[in-house]
């Protein structure tokens, strides 16, 4: 059986001109928004982090969770906060949608309700009246297995207010 | 030779097929995917609860939609999905199963990654679109018992979608070498490899396998020697795939790159390992089963049953891989599942061999 060359021809001679438009475009697209889907590329990786010699500074996201004031609160960690995210998934997640405290208090009324019914179900018996979003920056030695944390900058902060009726 | 002999010689006279190597690897692509690679389809309710808010689609075709759908629908395309890929593992109704299961996985894919971050395992769709072209459904299959495909000989004018496959991959390399260049990757005073494996360390909680250890590898010159390393791979890519030869050294390699960042970053890449298995040896692996059920049935070595006997034994194998991921044997305390750990290092075998056999045959051809 013999096969037509043309279109396969003609196939191979767009693909040729596509992958690099397609890859200028990303990179366009990526200069003002996230990294365009779907798109024929891997991850660049192009940042070359810069650390003090024996340290290290990783971001990091803590939620509060405060049923009274006057008690201390629970800390809850975003993996728990958001356990369906999958992990592969979650710092990507947390960048997307609390990038900063001036882009977390544009949450929609129903988003902040999610947030509190998320919350009670973690922490079962707890009756939420305020979230904290801390955005802190933890510095590490990198000298010993797994890093000592040496200093805990905070760096923004955002607090959810609740009422008992939400 | 003018261009277009040139394009013709790379496209249509590259790799050899045969129809019983395309059916041998249809089988690998839909079990693969059936058994490891398709979505959990408990993330679906979880998208469906999500508020608004959280939909985060990147630039693209998901930003037609304002929110996720209901797990209902998810769900249905979820099974439509494993439909699909049944279809396409029996050879039913081979091309339109294999452009199903593509665009299928591409959907759900794309809702999954709404959330604001995308992972780049678009090969996973890419494999079965393309070779839904190829004649991969002509032998071991419902379509050639139905006389649907005519099987076709070995010849290397069949062989245009291991091309075609081989150029996204080169590209898509050359994407991920390209920006690290631009970055100052190969600066000598930044260790930017090690930079990235602190980061997946001390951010992700990545530190199983070689990760704990490698943090004591405090010698800036080897990690100065993985950045020029990664990128001489990477951007090298694209140059190998215009010959066949250089096309399976660089896919071994890449087997080796992934493996690599497995041990010390805990990243597995194991979607890629579809497209890179379809640079296996297929005509040589489907004459050696030939040989085998031959030998063991007294069936002439023509006998399509030969395709059962591959689908049991890899069904068997994985099975297996996931009865060891089940028990627990080695807990991992990331992301990273036991199941992407067995898979990668069996991998590493016809790697390994791929490499060997490079540079026998260059040295053949040198003497």
């Amino acid at each position: 059986m013999l096969m037509d060359r043309k279109p396969i021809r003609t196939l191979f001679l767009f693909v040729l001109f596509f992958l690099p438009v397609q890859y200028g475009l990303v990179g366009l697209v990526s200069l003002s928004h996230s990294e365009p889907w779907p798109a024929f590329v891997f991850p660049g990786f192009k940042s070359v982090y810069t650390f003090e010699s024996g340290s290290y500074t990783v971001p990091e996201l803590q939620f509060l969770a405060w049923s009274d004031e006057s008690n201390e609160p629970v800390e809850i960690s975003p993996l728990e906060l958001f356990a369906g995210i999958p992990r592969s998934q979650s710092q990507g997640f947390l960048r997307s949608n609390f990038a900063d405290a001036q882009q977390t208090e544009e949450l929609a009324e129903d988003a902040r309700i999610w947030l509190k019914r998320q919350t009670e179900t973690v922490v079962p018996g707890l009756s939420l009246q305020r979230l904290d979003i801390v955005w802190v920056e933890n510095r590490y030695s990198f000298e010993k297995e797994r890093g000592e944390l040496h200093e805990t900058h905070v760096t923004e902060s955002l607090s959810f207010y609740f009422t008992p009726e939400q | 030779m003018n261009l277009r002999q040139k394009l013709d010689n790379w496209i249509f006279g590259s790799f050899q097929v045969s129809s019983g190597g395309l059916g041998l690897y249809r089988i690998f692509v839909s079990l693969t995917i059936l058994f490891f690679l398709v979505p959990s389809p408990g993330i679906y309710g979880y998208l469906a609860g999500l508020p608004a808010d959280f939909y985060s689609p990147a630039p693209g075709p998901m930003m037609l939609f304002d929110r996720f759908p209901p797990e209902s629908i998810l769900m249905f395309l979820h099974y439509l999905l494993l439909i699909s890929l049944t279809s396409m593992l029996i050879g039913f109704q081979t091309r339109w199963s294999s452009l199903i299961s593509g665009l299928l996985m591409f959907t759900l894919k794309g809702f999954i990654f709404s959330i604001g971050k995308i992972n780049h395992d678009l090969l996973l769709s890419v494999v079965p679109i393309l070779f839904a072209f190829s004649h991969w459904g002509g032998s071991f299959s419902v379509d050639s018992l139905r006389k649907r495909r005519t099987p076709l000989t070995s010849g290397t004018d069949y062989g245009w979608p291991l091309v075609l496959l081989g150029l996204f991959i080169g590209f898509m390399m050359f994407t991920a070498g390209f920006p690290k260049i631009l970055g100052g990757w190969l600066d000598p005073g930044s260790q930017a490899a090690q930079g990235h494996f602190l980061n997946q360390v001390y951010q992700k909680g990545r530190t199983d396998l070689l990760a704990v250890t490698a943090l004591h590898w405090n010698h800036g010159l080897f990690w100065e020697a993985l950045d020029y390393a990664t990128i001489l791979f990477e951007t090298g890519f694209l140059v190998a795939i215009f010959r066949p030869r250089t096309t399976r050294l660089f896919i071994s390699i890449a087997v080796l790159f992934h493996f690599s960042t497995m041990m010390i970053m805990n990243i597995s890449f194991l979607f890629n390992f579809i497209a890179y298995a379809a640079f296996l040896d297929w005509p040589r692996v489907d004459r050696v089963l030939s040989r085998l059920w031959s030998r063991i049935t007294g069936f002439t070595a023509r006998d399509e049953r030969r395709g059962l006997l591959f689908a049991t034994l890899l069904a068997l194998l994985y099975s297996g891989i996931l009865w060891l991921d089940s028990s627990g044997v080695m807990p991992l305390e990331s992301d990273l599942r036991m199941v992407e750990v067995i898979f990668i290092t069996l991998a590493l075998l016809p790697a390994l061999y791929g490499i060997a056999r490079f540079f026998k045959l260059s040295m053949n051809f040198g003497q």
